[in-house]
């Protein structure tokens, strides 16, 4: 029983990195159908300023939050103005955007690569090593930080999308971009939106998952990989699916590792297998809703 | 006859270049050169895939890796003779090349894209958990170069056998452009759709173009392992695979002519920047990289064309 | 009598609660020109999409000289001769315009891949051949003198003689035109309707969906009226202008004054 509560936690804590990472990429994707692969990178720049932050300058964790949010968020934003914006406003091809975001995720990992160096660096967990018990659930005290900080998350862009009439906005654009338009609504800062708080929840993922394994140039791609894979299990469309997505795939990763009878290292190629299964199988993921834009 | 001659006469200008600049260089730009030549073989591949038939396929750096440890894995930790060793893995290209394109054939775009890249990640991990099949993180290093055919591949002669293989490349590619099914990789990449109202099973084109250009990048890796004699994972990865990109972008998608440019920029460019930037030089291509796709489209090749218009020097380069 | 081109019998096609095609059934004979008609929503586009493989029917039957061919993809169609041409132009942009019709010729292009790659004295002959006879038939529908041009220049009246031009390509044994005439000045649209005749004279058959009965029913050999779903007239144009069900379909009421 113990046993099955830390597992519990442990798929709470794997999956709600890879809940925010596909959340990162589902507000862009919604309102303009391009998949931005480099939230994995923007992670990893999360993970950075939260280290120069928190572990440099020691700053208290409520000031460096916010920061990396902020900070991570800005640079995606600056990345849709200088580039994503032009390709748009001049009808490039449709894979030119995500081409482009490509090129960006390279030079954000050598960026980074080059300010921070590339070995890994220790990111101080908030409260520390400890851990706490829930009622019969236990845990590091960053498994609940994350899971907590996840489920906020996920309320508030549920309420979002379901609530807000930028939230609508943003499913209306993905529906029909021209209906969209007509109705009044701005495109151009609907799409500067997605880009912010997409940099803004992939930063933060960033920050949540580097105390657990240190911030290093190379963390972004497992995270882009795992999200986006979590994204297709989940289906392509809905805040739920990618909260569900998540989960389900941190639980089948915990679960391999766990019991099946093969070493560790080959276990690296399950979210790979998982992702091509749900690609050629279901394109359109488990809980398939509305269109998507491709 | 004459004819004939008139349209070898290119060619035969193009390779007698190439071979005395083998002949010229030595040492350490004799193995840029050479690299640069492996290089363009294998672009000139995925220039075809991506830039003409619009297939973003991340595997292609793996085929070219399948290549590389085919032949060394058969011909040289198995001793096979040099001939059945090549045979077999263009088998082997060929038929995992169709188990990669069959099932990802109605991917479009970037979901196809990811898809590759998934099947990418996957041989990197097994060539890292192939224990001593494949020489595992480390690779296969030091082994003397075979001999083909009584040639042994190895210094000055080898890189004959590049050039060779680097014009038989763009030969190929190049007749498949002129072909009707060239023709049948455009419309589909265009708009597939239209392309089936006329007929082009584009299933069928999508996988051929496919299995006939990854196998074209295993014939490069085939070559590739005999540059240093050491093949190890690393090489075959995501880096190289951001390189193919740059140069088929900034030198001009689509365009043999354009990727061959691009090879050569980014060849120099990397020789140039290495003592000033060194490790930060990624960095730059990718700005590089960004620039070209806001800017320049249609790639330096473009450029080109622009200048020689300019000048009224005539035909563009293919 | 031999047997017609093409058949449709009783075809059905239903989107949910809504039938786009009620038991539709008609023919087509080799260089007859068919028009088919009917109000907006009338299931004139179901009917072609039907035919040209784009659409799965619910039930009924299509056959192609005897032979059933619903069900079968699109490329499937084509390869059997049976072309449809698109309303909205679709170029393909990165294809020289003589490349655009050659494309046309796909399906009968007969050297293998491995001949492709070495490029053999055969397949170059056949390449040859295809393009002179892109050549002609760019002359055919009046495209002769803006062959060297690029399609993105192409104005819209002459995008749409290149899909024609690219249809003829394919020797087919029926061409299926969508709308043909919409967005063509009246100098394009007289050009067009001699071509089709021509289309037809040469043996091909043409079924024409349109709106505009200026063009169509001069042209027409015959008309179908669709209402619904469903065929309500069949024969001589001249005598569907006359029938009151068909007056009925397009004006809705049945106390005009005619």
């Amino acid at each position: 029983m113990r046993d099955f509560c830390e597992l519990i936690v442990s798929v709470g804590e794997g999956g709600g990195i890879y809940a925010l990472a596909a959340l990162a990429y589902l507000l862009v994707l919604r309102p303009t159908g391009i998949v931005n692969f480099a939230i994995g990178e923007l992670a990893t720049l999360g993970a950075f300023v939260g280290v120069a932050a928190l572990a440099w300058a020691k700053l208290p964790y409520m000031v460096g939050l916010p920061l990396v949010v902020f900070t991570v968020g800005l640079i995606s934003l600056l990345t849709e103005r200088l580039t994503v914006h032009r390709l748009i406003a001049r009808n490039a091809p449709v894979l030119s955007p995500v081409l482009v975001l490509l090129a960006m995720l390279t030079i954000y990992r050598q960026a980074g690569a080059s300010i921070f160096g590339t070995a890994n660096l220790f990111s101080p967990p908030p409260f520390g090593f400890s851990r706490i018990a829930i009622g019969p659930f236990a845990g590091a005290s960053q498994s609940f930080l994350i899971i907590a900080v996840t489920a906020v998350v996920f309320a508030a862009a549920w309420l979002f999308f379901e609530r807000t009439i930028w939230g609508k906005a943003f499913e209306a654009i993905a529906i029909d971009r021209f209906a969209a338009a007509l109705m009044g609504i701005n495109l151009s800062v609907a799409i500067m939106l997605s880009f912010a708080a997409g940099g803004a929840v992939a930063g933060l993922a960033g920050l949540l998952q580097s105390p657990l394994t240190s911030a290093s140039y190379l963390m972004g791609f497992p995270i882009a990989i795992k999200g986006f894979t979590a994204l297709m299990i989940g289906g392509v469309g809905r805040v739920e699916g990618a909260l569900v997505g998540a989960l389900l795939l941190s639980l089948t990763e915990k679960l391999v590792l766990r019991y099946a009878p093969i070493p560790a290292s080959y276990a690296l190629a399950v979210p790979f297998l998982l992702l091509i299964l749900f690609l050629i199988l279901k394109p359109r993921g488990l809980l398939a809703a509305g269109e998507v834009r491709e | 006859m004459r004819r004939a001659l008139r349209a070898a006469a290119p060619w035969l200008v193009a390779a007698a270049a190439l071979v005395a600049l083998a002949l010229v260089l030595r040492g350490y730009h004799a193995d840029i050169y050479r690299k640069m030549l492996v290089t363009a073989t294998l672009a000139l591949s995925f220039n075809y895939l991506f830039g003409v038939a619009k297939q973003l396929a991340f595997s292609h750096v793996s085929f070219f890796g399948l290549g590389a440890y085919g032949v060394t894995i058969l011909g040289v930790m198995q001793h096979w003779p040099m001939a059945p060793a090549i045979l077999a893995t263009l088998v082997v290209a060929v038929v995992l090349s169709l188990a990669v394109a069959i099932p990802t054939t109605r991917l479009e775009g970037f979901y196809l894209g990811l898809a590759t890249f998934a099947v990418a990640q996957l041989f990197t991990i097994a060539l890292r958990q192939g224990g001593d099949f494949t020489g595992g993180p480390d690779g296969l290093h030091g082994y003397a170069a075979p001999t083909l055919f009584g040639i042994e591949l190895s210094g000055r002669r080898y890189t004959i056998v590049i050039i060779a293989v680097l014009i038989a490349t763009f030969a190929v590619l190049r007749n498949l452009e002129l072909s009707y099914f060239g023709r049948a990789c455009r419309a589909v990449g265009d708009n597939s759709r239209a392309a089936a109202a006329m007929g082009i099973d584009v299933a069928r084109t999508r996988i051929l173009v496919f299995v006939v250009t990854s196998t074209l990048a295993a014939v490069a890796g085939m070559v590739y392992a005999f540059l240093d004699n050491y093949v190890n994972p690393n090489v075959f990865d995501f880096d190289l695979m951001f390189l193919i990109f740059f140069m088929t972008i900034v030198g001009g998608s689509g365009r043999q002519s354009g990727v061959l440019l691009g090879v050569v920029v980014l060849t120099l460019l990397s020789e140039s920047l290495s003592e000033v930037v060194g490790s930060h030089s990624v960095l730059i291509y990718g700005v590089i990289v960004v620039i070209a796709i806001l800017f320049w489209p249609s790639g330096l090749i473009g450029l080109v064309d622009v200048v020689r218009a300019r000048l009224g020097w005539g035909a563009r380069a293919p | 009598m031999s047997a017609p081109l093409l058949e449709l019998r009783g075809l059905y096609k239903s989107f949910g609660g809504l039938t786009a095609a009620a038991g539709v059934d008609f023919t087509l004979a080799p260089g007859e020109i068919l028009g088919m008609i009917g109000p907006n929503g009338a299931g004139k586009t179901t009917v072609f999409n039907l035919i040209a493989g784009t659409l799965a029917a619910t039930a009924g039957m299509i056959f192609l000289n005897g032979e059933p061919i619903l069900g079968l993809p699109p490329h499937a169609v084509a390869a059997r001769g049976v072309i449809r041409t698109f309303q909205h132009n679709m170029p393909f942009d990165s294809l020289s315009l003589v490349d655009n019709v050659l494309i046309g010729a796909h399906t009968q292009m007969k050297a293998s891949l491995p001949a492709l790659l070495w490029r053999s004295p055969r397949a170059k002959a056949e390449e040859r051949e295809q393009r002179e006879r892109a050549l002609t038939t760019l002359e055919f529908v009046g495209l002769g003198a803006a062959r060297d041009g690029d399609v993105a220049t192409l104005s819209f009246g002459q995008g749409r003689l290149l899909e024609t031009a690219r249809a003829l390509m394919s020797a087919p044994r029926i061409i299926l035109f969508d709308e043909p005439a919409a967005g063509l000045t009246p100098p394009e649209i007289a050009r067009l309707a001699q071509i089709i005749r021509k289309i037809g004279d040469s043996g091909i058959a043409v079924l024409v969906v349109e709106h505009n009965m200026d063009f169509l029913l001069p042209l027409a050999q015959r008309v179908i009226v669709l209402n619904f779903g469903r065929k309500i007239f069949d024969g001589d144009p001249r005598e569907a202008q006359r029938h009151p069900g068909v007056i009925d379909a397009y004006l809705g009421t049945r106390n005009v004054r005619v």
